[in-house]
């Protein structure tokens, strides 16, 4: 072992000046992490604000702020760049057999860019805050706000940039950097929806970059492009925002997809089934995603005509998806299974993403969502899809790289309990807001009908378990640091090059040039397992 | 194999790798600034199309011709960015050519600029009571957000070309860094003069 | 790019620009032949000065998606916009 652990340089300039796209990855974490827990303080606000039905604990513009600073915190400073950021950053380089990634100092400028477009939203967020909900709909966000909407604008437009840095280092560097014989259908599923995504990242920001900058020009010069009365249109913000919007949200679970992926041929010890259909599917999936953005406007006084088409579009997004979600379920058909946490995660992951899913057919349906647009159905839809699935696979790569990451292994046995309350809390606290949006209770309101109490108060009895759930891990992962066993290479006998390197790996990663002759998920007796 | 004493950067083990990845990155950033000029120019016509009537007003004042000569000046620095590629013993003439070029398209946007605030037409500085319909003042404001994202964007360019004016005039590059600069700055340059290409007509000469 | 080539591709980015120029101050009306002018101008300098010629296979296929997406996204916009 001639080179040191990347972890080995000790100092704060080796850490706030490194160019090591693990030691990023590892800014990344505790950025994202940081930026959860404000998130998730603004929805314990929102849910001990709805044990009652009155409005009693914050007025109702607090509560505007508070859902608004939730929804951007997390969206925007956690969702966005968890997984890409650090899982992203840390294993693409590895995975593929390279040094680091294509452009080093830009991957330390984006994460610069992240946490101070970050901080200074927090900031706003704080000091007053905005009343828009983080979809700033116009004429509210660019007339009437009465909030740092600016500030919050410039931070989120500052992230966007993060965001697009990081799609272009990802994309240039799984074109350029793969190693001799890593051919494109031999790479981990990971990298194809990592490389999906940043088909997204690149493309779809730049328009919420124009939208932002339109916006705070309407809020300055009221130049009116969303004014009716000097011949604006709102449905035209709406019509951009969602343009990204959507695919947003497509960056935010494809990703997630990528890890369940190699967490479920990892426990199950087995090749995944229809590897090229997974793979083309990430595509498919970032493809039709940008084909869907209306549907977000179906009740907004969008033309019937587009109305129809966005619909069709919506049915058609969800096909590449379920391939994904039958191709997972034929790989664990009959194969040799370890019930470890990570596999909790991503068992966690399929069946909260298919429930999520499928409401979004129904909100996709145009008669359905007629009478569920703005009610609790949605927010349950979109919670079960980024929070269930999407945070879900988060926490899952967290349990199934960190003792690569940190060369640490933790109790398996907290990892479960974690897994378990999390499945738990979380179906508690959202699958009730189904059933309130269902019988008809607005989102985004402070006080509600009191028919409404009792099933306010079983999601946030849920929450609480959620909360719970999410702290424990700080308690066992960061333990492990101190306290934890040495991991070793292969903690999981799972194939991938990132298992056949050091725990934690290497400076460089690899001791030597990799060259590659081997297909992807190696399940086979004959599989190569040695440390490279 | 490496036969001179510069080296790719870190990872890189060859130049070819470097470049096609240099290559590759500022393509992805242009196809992002397209977009985002791509959706600005679609606003326009969305306006456009349900207000022919108050845009060919705001039109009609514009200074096309200015603007026209504005256009000759980006073209030709394109011509001198590609010259500049093509032509090594004359990069640096070339590039402090375009830079000029760049320069003085700013200048005229600025008296552009000058003359419309003059007129009273400019977002800021108008009294909303110059134009018949209201969204003839809307395109103008479109107009001004517009141009000036673009300047913002030439000024950039501008920068980068002198930049790299400036250490090859101290030479300060090695060759294979020299020819990668100046490719990606082209590139840049190149889209800056596209977008303009697409924004002139859509803004001052459709439906004059 | 030679310089030759180069010279010439600039040569008819300026007579593109003279017919939309003429267009616009005689022809009001024909707005779409202004657009084809410049779609054209911009092609040119695609292909030409940004150096699109010289790739093939999926960069063009990529290319072309781009762009086709692109039209995309501004024919549902437009389009609803006209339909409503």
């Amino acid at each position: 072992m001639s080179q040191p652990s990347y972890l080995h340089a000790q100092g704060l300039r080796s850490w706030l000046l490194t160019r090591d796209h693990k030691r990023i990855a590892v800014l990344y974490m505790l950025t994202v992490t940081f930026f959860f827990f404000a998130g998730g303080l603004a929805a314990s606000l929102i849910r001990i604000e709805l044990v009652t039905p009155e409005g009693d604990l914050l007025t109702a513009d607090g509560y505007n702020r508070a859902f608004t600073l939730h929804g951007v915190i997390m969206v925007w400073f956690f969702l966005i760049p968890s997984i890409p950021s650090v899982f992203g950053n840390f294993l693409v380089p590895i995975m593929i057999g390279a040094k680091d990634m294509a452009f080093p100092r830009l991957n330390l400028f984006s994460w610069y860019m992240l946490l101070g477009g970050g901080l200074f939203t927090l900031l706003a967020l704080l000091l007053g805050g905005v009343d828009t909900g983080w979809t700033f709909y116009t004429p509210l966000s660019t007339m009437f706000s009465n909030g740092h909407v600016l500030a919050v604008i410039c931070g989120v437009f500052i992230a966007g940039f993060s965001s697009i840095f990081t799609g272009v280092n990802i994309i240039a560097t799984v074109h350029t950097l793969r190693a001799p014989g890593m051919t494109w259908m031999r790479l981990p599923l990971f990298i194809w929806s990592m490389y999906a995504t940043s088909i997204i990242l690149v493309l779809a920001t730049p328009v919420l970059a124009i939208t932002l900058v339109l916006v705070a020009a309407e809020h300055l010069f009221n130049i009116g492009v969303f004014d009716p009365k000097l011949g604006g249109d709102p449905l035209l913000f709406q019509h951009l925002f969602w343009f990204y919007s959507h695919p947003a949200v497509y960056i935010m679970i494809l990703p997630a997809m990528g890890v369940v992926s190699e967490l479920i041929t990892a426990a199950g010890h087995k090749r995944i089934f229809g590897y090229r259909f997974v793979a083309w599917s990430s595509v498919a999936i970032a493809v039709i995603g940008f084909l869907v953005w209306g549907h977000h406007m179906f009740v907004a006084g969008q033309s019937m005509y587009a109305s129809l088409v966005f619909s069709l579009l919506s049915f058609l997004v969800a096909i590449p998806s379920a391939i994904k979600a039958y191709n997972w379920s034929a790989t664990l058909y009959k194969s040799d299974l370890t019930l470890h946490a990570p596999f909790l995660f991503a068992l966690t992951f399929i069946g909260l993403f298919i429930v999520g899913g499928v409401t979004g057919l129904f909100l996709a349906l145009l008669a359905a969502d007629l009478h569920a647009h703005d009610t609790y159905f949605v927010v349950a839809h979109f919670h079960y899809i980024m929070v269930g699935a999407a945070v879900a696979g988060y926490f899952g790569a967290l349990h199934f790289w960190w003792p690569k990451i940190t060369g640490r292994l933790y109790s398996q046995l907290w990892g479960k309990i974690t897994a378990i309350l999390i499945f738990c809390g979380f179906n508690l606290t959202f699958f009730p807001q189904f059933l309130l949006g269902y019988l008809g209770m607005p989102r985004r309101y402070h006080s509600y009908d009191p028919d409404f109490q009792f099933l306010n108060v079983m999601s946030s009895a849920g929450a609480s378990i959620l909360a719970v759930a999410y702290v424990l891990p700080f308690f066992y992962l960061l333990g492990s640091l101190r306290w934890g066993e040495r991991a070793p290479i292969n903690p999981w006998e799972a194939a991938g090059l990132e298992w056949r390197v050091a725990s934690p790996p290497p400076l460089h990663n690899f001791e030597a040039p990799v060259t590659v002759d081997f297909e992807a998920y190696d399940y086979s007796p004959e599989a190569r397992r040695d440390p490279l | 194999m490496i036969r001179s004493d510069e080296r790719p950067a870190e990872p890189f083990v060859a130049w070819a790798q470097q470049r096609e990845a240099a290559r590759l990155g500022m393509w992805l950033f242009l196809a992002s600034e397209a977009m985002m000029f791509g959706s600005l120019i679609m606003v326009a016509w969305f306006f456009r199309l349900r207000y022919p009537d108050g845009v060919a007003e705001a039109v009609a004042g514009l200074h096309y011709l200015l603007a026209t000569g504005n256009t000759v000046l980006l073209l030709t620095s394109s011509l001198l960015m590609t010259l500049a590629a093509s032509e090594p013993r004359r990069v640096r003439r070339c590039l402090l050519g375009a830079a000029v070029l760049g320069v003085l398209f700013l200048f005229c946007k600025g008296v552009e600029y000058g003359l419309e605030i003059h007129e009273g037409v400019l977002p800021g500085f108008t009294d909303h009571s110059t134009w018949q319909a209201p969204s003839a003042q809307l395109f103008m404001n479109l107009y001004f957000i517009a141009t000036a994202l673009h300047g913002l964007h030439v000024l950039i360019a501008v920068g980068l070309v002198l930049w790299l004016y400036s250490a090859l005039k101290r030479r300060r590059l090695a060759p294979h860094q020299a020819a990668m600069r100046l490719e990606m700055i082209s590139l840049y340059w190149h889209l800056v003069d596209g977008i303009w290409i697409l924004l002139f007509p859509t803004l001052y000469l459709v439906g004059r | 790019m030679s310089r030759a080539g180069a010279l010439k591709v600039y040569g008819a980015l300026l007579l593109l620009l003279v017919v939309q120029v003429v267009c616009a101050r005689y022809w009001p009306g024909l707005g779409g032949v202004i657009m084809f002018a410049a779609a054209g101008q911009f092609l040119l300098l695609l292909l030409f000065y940004l150096g699109l010629y010289r790739h093939h296979g999926w960069v063009r296929l990529f290319g072309w998606v781009y762009l086709l997406w692109l039209l995309v996204m501004v024919v549902f916009i437009l389009g609803e916009s006209a339909t409503r």
